[in-house]
């Protein structure tokens, strides 16, 4: 565990440094799938912080998560990718593809967990330095080796974002 | 505040969630074959194809992080043995007392079930007081495996059993103890045949079991600062279903 956390620390540290927008969310899960069942539950909800960098193909950035899920409590290390749609002075319309990997927390040892999603977002940009947006998608994850001990262990969820971006260098009128 | 500055707040906030957010796992254990498992998002289900829809249905609140499967193997004789219905509850986080109403609700979708009897092992028994609490009029019983209630439960006209192991080094006897006035008058017994059997309504039935400890409520493994039982965990989990089949019994539940 003690490696894991020092991973975390690590990469956010070398990644923070080179990062030109920081984004910190809160999620919420809502569902309504999952291997054993089809029907509305509610999948959890979750806290994010990312680093990013502007490429000419888009943002590229990575972060970390921590969120309550069905199995139980899971950190993971996200790779997310944003490209814009439509900007404008003050709000622009993205969305965000985001793999994750990480580990479902658990004793005496934990889980390898995975996701994909798919986030539409908007952002409103009213200063130079701040930004808020909003996001509502899709994510599908997995715990392959929780079914060992459960039946669900795959679950399809609608994950809604509420989120501000600081922009370390501020972006260009 | 600087990108490290940020970036050392939230691993400093990520570090504390890890270390506070792991549940215990259950270990392996044996299933009946006559045992049928179903399992949603919110509960598992635990009958078999002759249970007595007629008798009373088992709701169960799982120990703070500990991943709910680790009590199929504790309570699957109420199903399996008994032909009773029942339902192990899910919370948000592993953590239930984020959700103390969820089997006052989760009831209803048993709709063969009249009569159900809520119990819960640690934080698990506290948060079914607070549900017994709230939702006075939906449970017929309540049983508490190493916790105590928080809310007042003096006046309740239910039965209720508690029950303890002696070497449990995790539940605070002291507040245990400080808390018996939340619970209906209590009666001291040695053995589950002690239980009356005429009844035990507005009472409350305090039953240590010898050499018992905390985590053997359960089946995940040992605990941390948890006390070392003297008996193996199919024993202490043997006596705990003995003391609730004569608790239902005396009850007519």
């Amino acid at each position: 565990m003690n490696n894991i956390l020092l991973t975390i620390c690590f990469i956010l540290g070398v990644i923070s440094l080179n990062a030109q927008q920081i984004s910190v969310q809160i999620e919420s899960f809502p569902a309504n799938w999952n291997n054993e069942s089809s029907e509305y539950f509610y999948g959890g909800s979750g806290l994010s912080i990312d680093y990013k960098k502007a490429f000419d193909f888009g943002k590229l950035g990575v972060g970390v998560e921590f969120r309550t899920i069905n199995w139980g409590n899971q950190i993971s290390l996200t790779i997310p990718y944003n490209h814009n749609y439509v900007v404008k002075d003050s709000w622009n319309i993205s969305a965000s593809l985001t793999p994750t990997v990480g580990l479902a927390l658990y004793r005496p040892k934990s889980l390898l967990v995975w996701s994909v999603e798919y986030v539409p977002e908007f952002t409103w940009t009213p200063r130079k330095k701040l930004e808020y947006f909003f996001g509502f998608g899709m994510r599908y994850s997995n715990n392959p080796a929780y079914g060992n001990y459960g039946k669900i262990n795959r679950v399809l969820e609608y994950p809604i974002k509420l989120g501000v971006k600081i922009n370390l260098k501020p972006r260009k009128e | 505040m600087s990108s490290s500055k940020i970036s050392y707040f939230f691993s400093l906030i990520i570090l504390i969630f890890i270390l506070s957010s792991c549940s215990y796992l259950p270990t392996e254990i044996d299933i009946d074959d006559k045992l049928l498992i179903e399992e949603n998002a919110d509960y598992i289900l635990m009958t078999t194809s002759s249970t007595d829809f007629d008798k009373a249905g088992i709701v169960f609140y799982p120990g703070g992080l500990v991943d709910p499967h680790a009590y199929i193997g504790s309570l699957k004789s109420l199903a399996s043995e008994d032909d009773r219905v029942v339902m192990i509850v899910k919370a948000q986080a592993n953590l239930a007392i984020i959700n103390s109403s969820k089997a006052s609700t989760l009831i209803n979708e048993v709709e063969l079930v009249d009569s159900w009897v809520v119990g819960g092992h640690s934080l698990g028994g506290s948060v079914s007081c607070i549900d017994v609490f709230n939702n006075p009029n939906e449970f017929d019983a309540l049983f508490l495996l190493a916790a105590y209630s928080v809310d007042d439960l003096s006046q309740s006209e239910i039965p209720v059993l508690s029950i303890t192991g002696s070497n449990d080094e995790v539940l605070d006897i002291e507040k245990l103890n400080e808390n018996k006035v939340n619970l209906p008058p209590g009666i001291e017994i040695n053995a589950p045949a002690e239980i009356p059997q005429s009844g035990t309504t507005g009472s409350t039935l305090y039953y240590n079991i010898q050499g018992g400890n905390h985590a053997q409520f359960g089946t995940y493994g040992n605990q941390n600062g948890d006390g070392e039982s003297s008996i193996d965990t199919a024993t202490q989990q043997a006596l705990v279903i003995e003391a609730l089949r004569n608790f239902f019994l005396s009850n007519n539940l």
